[in-house]
């Protein structure tokens, strides 16, 4: 599973890093960046799924 | 007119300016990005990108008291006249800061989800169905009291698991606590207040206990028995955030569609693009969340120095408020601002805040607008209002006394 988020719908909220703080973090702007290259490790899915769910902006994608 | 005349101008004991507040509003944000508020000390900003900012800015929070003492700050301890209403508000959401926000957020955020949100929509178009059938058969009735608010309190008392029949108790409470967030208050209203904190208190910590004895899987139920990686939330933060959803989960949506309604009807072409089909209910939401938001003022407070914020450079401890309806027309961001637009579809306003404080309930708020509106134009496609609704005497929460109209 590989996650990313779209930086042109990410306004900030910073939704995702309280879902999945260990997945994303924040950039100079405040907006989300994924802090994990390619594959996420094991266990991380449901945080993951839940802050793709919570982001007001719909910003964040997941690649089977 | 002068900078100094136009700010005076900015009264909330003005009933002229409460009735309607845009104009000085508008003429305030194209005279100046902030000023200084001198009755309540606030820097106050007008427009929308400062206010964008401002609310995903880290350097501010909604409470200073995780950082510093009253004292540190320069500022009074809280009065104890009014010890409920601040044991009310201790834990919830809304006067939080990381770390506790994160964890309190991320538990709550755990039950409110958007799937759980998406699967009451059946319930919420049963209640809308079930208060709009009597609405039906009367010659005209008022759409606060005979349909929002016993429908949003109905929508949120199912969701969290309170008994519909204690709506009436929860709306009193609800109603006296939210004036303590007005600018100028007495110490009448904040009597009342507190003492319906109080009362509030009291019923909410029994609701918990009954929950724990008889768990229903519903939202202040699943609060009691949430974990999350052997955190808990505690009694005092269930209570506080029990009545902050409770709270929340209806005034701001009752105005909205007070609000917006007012504007509809104002608006008879816009009505019609509804009743048409041409736009869509769940599009004009975004437009009645922007045009007349239920929710004027929202504050911060600086918990850095070296902040600068329109413009201007702030210190530690000092308080900004963002002035969310002169934002949502700022002509800087929105194409004729001031133009009511029912299809304009923009949903990147800020009527549900940003940042880490971004409403918990948007998507329950945007389903129960949608319902609403969406059953008002097909039950009654030639509403009309009977007579012209007045707003409450309050700036902070706008909402209208009553809305009479006839189908």
């Amino acid at each position: 599973m590989r996650v990313r988020v779209d930086q042109s719908l990410c306004t900030g909220h910073q939704m995702c890093a309280i879902a999945a703080p260990e997945v994303f973090g924040a950039d100079d702007f405040g907006n989300a960046t994924v802090l994990i290259d390619g594959d996420l490790p094991a266990g991380m899915e449901a945080a993951v799924l839940r802050a793709q769910g919570n982001c007001p902006e719909q910003a964040i994608s997941i690649d089977a | 007119m002068s900078l100094t005349d136009l700010i005076a101008r900015f009264d909330v004991d003005d009933p002229t300016f409460l009735a309607d507040p845009y104009p000085v509003l508008d003429e305030l944000r194209e005279a100046t990005s902030g000023f200084r508020n001198e009755r309540t000390g606030q820097w106050t900003i007008t427009r929308f990108d400062d206010v964008h900012a401002t609310l995903r800015d880290r350097r501010l929070g909604r409470s200073y008291s995780h950082l510093y003492t009253h004292a540190a700050l320069g500022k009074p301890d809280p009065d104890p006249r009014w010890a409920a209403f601040q044991a009310h508000e201790r834990w919830s959401l809304l006067c939080l800061e990381p770390p506790d926000h994160t964890r309190i957020r991320r538990l709550v955020s755990k039950v409110f989800t958007p799937k759980a949100v998406a699967a009451m929509r059946p319930t919420v178009q049963h209640f809308a169905d079930e208060l709009l059938a009597p609405c039906r058969q009367a010659d005209s009735f008022e759409l606060l009291a005979d349909f929002a608010q016993p429908y949003s309190v109905a929508v949120i008392c199912s969701m969290l698991g309170v008994p519909r029949a204690d709506t009436r108790l929860l709306l009193d409470w609800s109603h006296a606590i939210v004036k303590m967030y007005e600018l100028s208050t007495s110490d009448e209203v904040r009597e009342a207040a507190n003492t319906a904190a109080g009362e509030y208190i009291a019923y909410t910590k029994a609701l918990i206990a009954d929950k724990r004895r008889t768990p229903d899987g519903l939202l202040v139920s699943e609060l009691v028995q949430v974990e999350d990686e052997g955190d808990v939330l505690t009694e005092d933060e269930i209570v506080s955030t029990t009545m902050v959803l409770l709270e929340a989960g209806h005034e701001a949506t009752v105005n909205t569609l007070g609000n917006g309604l007012r504007a509809l009807m104002h608006h008879r072409d816009q009505w019609r693009r509804l009743v048409d089909g041409e736009v869509e209910p769940r599009v004009a939401v975004e437009e009645l969340l922007r045009y007349d938001p239920p929710l004027q003022l929202f504050e911060r407070w600086v918990l850095e120095e070296g902040v600068q914020i329109a413009g201007r450079q702030m210190k530690l401890g000092e308080e900004v408020a963002m002035l969310f309806g002169s934002a949502q027309r700022d002509p800087r961001r929105f194409p004729d601002a001031s133009r009511f637009d029912v299809a304009r579809g923009d949903a990147a306003h800020i009527g549900f805040g940003g940042g880490i404080h971004f409403c918990v309930g948007a998507p329950l708020a945007r389903l129960e607008l949608e319902i609403a509106l969406a059953g008002l134009v097909r039950l009654f496609p030639s509403l009309s209002l009977v007579s012209e609704p007045a707003y409450l005497p309050n700036f902070v929460i706008r909402g209208l006394a009553a809305v009479h109209v006839s189908g």
